[in-house]
């Protein structure tokens, strides 16, 4: 009797050691999800992904997005890229419709632009486009005020980043 | 195996699985043209109030539409039978070739207002959107 349970045991620790996961599947299924998520993060990553806090307005717009310079606005500032620029108080509470800081920034960023171009031997009055990431609460004064100053600074062409859906 | 573990939660945390669309518009010159637009022209306004739209426009009278609860949130399935979009859509088959709309809206409408707006109007067929602040349209 004591002889069948050790066999058993034996037989069962030797089959444990058999059933254990395949490495190669594991690799397979994580393999497939790296080239799937890696997929993603290309499709639409980095560059249109909005800064974390804030929340894009729903829209059922179905142009997709471009890559170009973003201007962000969330709650609290102005960015150009990831770089704090200005404060949105502040432009609210500026009698004027230009923001100073951005039209400095915009200048700097077209200026580059224009010399990628010329180094590229394009055509320098190409147009620029600028994405707005707006939060969905920001106030209308604000985008205003942004929008004018991309207007004085030469960015005419303006596309308005929405997340798709109700 | 180690180096897969660590890159799947990375790339998983900073992928975004949310669609971002644009809706694109251009701005005027920086310089306008001192001409105003032609005596003709339907000049379509879309005024929106805290609890209304008002849609205006030259030779058509004016329509008070409601904003309904919950306010600036609609759908692509929706927008087609919003009263909004009917109304525009009226406007739109009487004076055919209207793809011109401005949208006047007050200095503390919130952005979400003003892209639901613009929404229903591109459904009626109003695709050329134009913003500005009710302080300088009065």
């Amino acid at each position: 009797m004591r002889r069948s349970t050790s066999r058993r045991r034996v037989r069962s620790g030797r089959l444990q050691l058999h059933s254990g996961v395949s490495l190669t599947s594991l690799m397979d299924i994580l393999t497939c999800l790296l080239f799937f998520v890696l997929k993603s993060f290309v499709a639409g990553g980095e560059v249109t992904a909005p800064p974390p806090g804030l929340a894009l307005p729903r829209s059922s717009a179905e142009r997709p997005m471009t890559t170009s310079l973003v201007v962000a606005i969330d709650r609290g500032s102005i960015l150009v890229g990831s770089e704090r620029i200005a404060s949105v108080q502040d432009a609210e509470a500026s009698p004027e419709l230009l923001i100073a800081p951005l039209a400095t920034r915009l200048e700097a960023a077209r200026a580059q632009m224009e010399n990628i171009r010329r180094l590229q031997g394009s055509d320098s009055t190409g147009t620029r486009m600028v994405t707005i990431q707006g939060d969905e609460n920001i106030e209308f004064r604000v985008l205003q005020k942004v929008m004018y100053t991309l207007n004085q600074s030469g960015f005419q062409d303006i596309a308005l980043a929405v997340i798709k859906g109700s | 195996m180690n180096v897969f573990i660590v890159l799947i939660p990375m790339l998983l945390m900073s992928a975004v699985f949310i669609e971002i669309r644009v809706i694109e518009m251009s701005l005027p010159d920086v310089a306008p043209a001192a001409e105003p637009p032609p005596a003709e022209a339907l000049d379509l306004v879309i005024r929106i109030l805290p609890d209304a739209w008002v849609v205006e426009g030259r030779g058509v009278a004016a329509q008070v539409i409601a904003i309904p609860p919950p306010a600036g949130r609609t759908s692509a399935t929706d927008a087609t039978s919003h009263p909004l979009t009917q109304a525009l859509a009226r406007i739109v088959e009487e004076h055919a070739g209207t793809r011109d709309v401005r949208i006047a809206a007050d200095p503390t409408t919130r952005y979400q207002a003003i892209v639901t707006t613009m929404d229903l109007a591109r459904a009626a067929g109003l695709t050329d959107v134009g913003l500005e602040s009710t302080e300088q349209a009065q």
